[in-house]
């Protein structure tokens, strides 16, 4: 504990001429959880594909585990251990679930990089998915769709998981898994089952950002306007009138929101 | 899962001993005509199955398979010149397309959709030109004989069977492989399989230096069994020949492409026959077929007939 996994200075992108993020300085230590919250179009995925080096940063620098990434490709970010699951669903529709797992998982074979490749029977059991085994990964519903994509995204073991609005457009069984597995692999205690050492996630609704993450992040405009530990956050104007906003809204929509 | 395995392992026994006793036995009862015709049919399966491997497997819709074709096609003429044996000949084949395949992957590996298509083609487009050009080497257009004794043409026939079995056997076990689920992944989902931590560079250049070596062996037996080479085996229609057997046959199986290029070899030998020109006709409206009717291809559709018939749910 107490040691940084990764250190963002002045992180910035720009869309051809458009500012996505501006200058954002963030940094997780080894063993935290950090949500990060905003509303649409805030820079929230921009940012965590920036950390996946999945887009060029435009300027700033991004440290993790003590080396450099900001300039190496995506799959090489990948293999030191960042591991980005997307915003949308994002399977291999044509093979079955359990080939886009066993797929996911033996790049950590390939690249030596741990002793053990964790089981694919494992993983599938684990996110619930054991009985789908066969089937193509098309014919998932949504929210199956989304358990394997964070099969996916654990088959690598990454240090740093970072997961982009996990249980959005989930269907509450499915999202009480993801919401439940991320808080357990990210508990001190359970932690070594799969070598996770920090995790990174996006999030809209207001009940799970402030359910167990350490940190929380309030991006907006393309700027981090505050970082703080959550009963800090919550504190912050501009936060309360998101939030106030976020609440509007649900009851606009006259149900709760969440499961329309 | 056990008995699943075993099962399949079973399938495939009787499947091989089949078709082995089938292709065996079957110059019994051709006549020497026919004998050349399958023995071509077979030689094209090789080609399109290397076409098969880049596109079914890998996703990268290419009409630059002519280049490894052609180059495979006059390494043989020049490894005989220069006095190497078949077996030798052959191998070179497989290893100077092999060669070009990896340079010509390397090259183009960034481009995508249909930029890369259009790429490829003008690719094989300048390849063509280029042994026009170059009479002194290639023999243009009237091309050069490639100096050899022929064994017979049943004996060639065996020799191609036994090349395209090894053939299939390599790909069969290639996309089995840990290999094979990385190139279906890249073709499903190139984005994600980049963020699982596969280059996608690293995979393309290899399923091009494979399926160029491939289609090396495929134009250096096709040189072999008809004695003459010409800048013609470049021409960038037999790059989509490979093309439309493969789609016909069905993409993304390794027996598909053999299925669709024996078809289409005996449809263009009888149509030919018949009526002179309407060879290409035919063939644009099979495809249309293919690609509306049967989208998995003639062997997609021969499988879950037969699943069908087995009381199984097919694929
Ligand atoms: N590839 C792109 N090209 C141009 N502009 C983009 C691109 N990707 C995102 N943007 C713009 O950058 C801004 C930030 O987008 P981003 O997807 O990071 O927001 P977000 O906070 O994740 O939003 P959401 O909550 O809707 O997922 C938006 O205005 C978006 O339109
Ligand atoms: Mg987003």
């Amino acid at each position: 504990m107490g040691e940084t996994l990764l250190e963002v200075r002045g992180l910035s992108k720009r869309y051809d001429g458009f500012r996505a993020l501006k200058k954002v300085d963030l940094s997780l230590q080894t063993g935290h959880v950090k949500g990060i919250m905003g509303p649409n179009g805030a820079g929230k995925s921009t940012l965590l594909r920036l950390l996946a080096g999945e887009l060029e940063v435009t300027s700033g620098s991004v440290v993790f585990a003590g080396r450099a990434v900001r300039e190496l490709s995506v799959d090489r970010t990948s293999n030191l251990g960042i591991s980005y699951m997307p915003q949308r669903p994002s399977v291999f529709p044509a093979l079955t679930v359990e080939e886009n797992v066993r797929g996911a998982a033996q790049t950590s074979l390939i690249l030596n990089r741990t002793e053990d490749e964790p089981s694919v029977k494992t993983l599938l059991d684990l996110v619930g998915l054991g009985k789908r085994a066969r089937v193509r990964a098309v014919e998932l519903p949504f929210g199956e769709k989304r358990l394997l994509d964070l099969a996916m995204a654990l088959a690598t073991k990454p240090r740093l998981l970072l997961a982009d609005e996990p249980t959005a457009g989930v269907d509450r069984g499915s999202a009480e898994t993801i919401l439940g597995l991320l808080r357990d692999l990210s508990s001190p205690d359970s932690r070594g089952d799969f070598g996770l050492e920090g995790l990174i996630f996006t999030e809209h609704d207001r009940e799970v950002l402030f359910e167990f993450p350490d940190e929380i992040g309030f991006l907006h405009a393309g700027e981090l306007i505050v970082e703080d530990v959550p009963e800090q956050v919550k504190r912050h104007e501009l936060v309360r009138n998101y939030l106030a906003d976020q609440r509007n809204f649900e009851d606009f929509k006259g149900d709760g929101g969440k499961d329309a | 899962m056990q008995t699943e395995a075993s099962w399949n392992l079973g399938k495939l026994l009787t499947v091989l001993v089949v078709v082995l006793t089938g292709f065996g036995v079957l110059p019994l009862f051709l006549g020497r005509f026919q004998v050349v015709l399958v023995t071509e049919a077979l030689i094209l399966g090789v080609y399109a199955l290397s076409f098969d491997l880049i596109f079914g497997y890998a996703g990268m819709l290419s009409f630059g398979q002519s280049i490894f074709f052609g180059v495979g096609a006059y390494t043989i003429l020049y490894s005989f010149k220069g006095g190497l044996g078949l077996a030798v000949s052959l191998l070179l084949a497989v290893f100077v397309a092999g060669i070009f395949g990896l340079l010509v992957g390397s090259a183009i590996v960034r481009i995508k959709g249909a930029k890369f298509f259009l790429v490829t083609l003008v690719g094989s487009i300048l390849f063509y030109l280029l042994a026009l050009d170059n009479r002194w080497l290639t023999g243009g257009s009237d091309g050069m004989v490639v100096p050899t004794v022929f064994p017979g043409l049943v004996e060639n026939y065996y020799l191609v069977l036994g090349v395209s079995l090894t053939t299939i056997l390599f790909a069969l076990i290639l996309v089995k492989s840990p290999l094979g689920l990385v190139l279906k992944m890249i073709r499903d989902n190139e984005r994600r399989a980049g963020l699982l931590g596969y280059s996608l560079k690293k995979y393309k250049v290899m399923t091009f230096t494979i399926g160029g070596g491939i289609a090396g062996l495929a134009g250096g037996l096709y040189a072999y069994t008809s004695g003459f080479v010409s800048a013609g085996f470049f021409h960038w229609t037999r790059s989509a020949d490979a093309v439309v057997w493969t789609i016909l046959g069905g993409a993304g199986t390794v027996v598909g492409p053999f299925v669709g290029a024996a078809l289409l070899t005996v449809v263009r030998d009888t149509l030919s026959a018949v009526m002179g020109n309407i060879y290409p006709v035919v063939v644009g409206a099979l495809l249309v077929l293919a690609v509306v009717v049967f989208p998995r291809g003639v062997f997609g559709l021969l499988e879950r007939a037969v699943g069908n018939w087995k009381g199984g749910s097919g694929g």
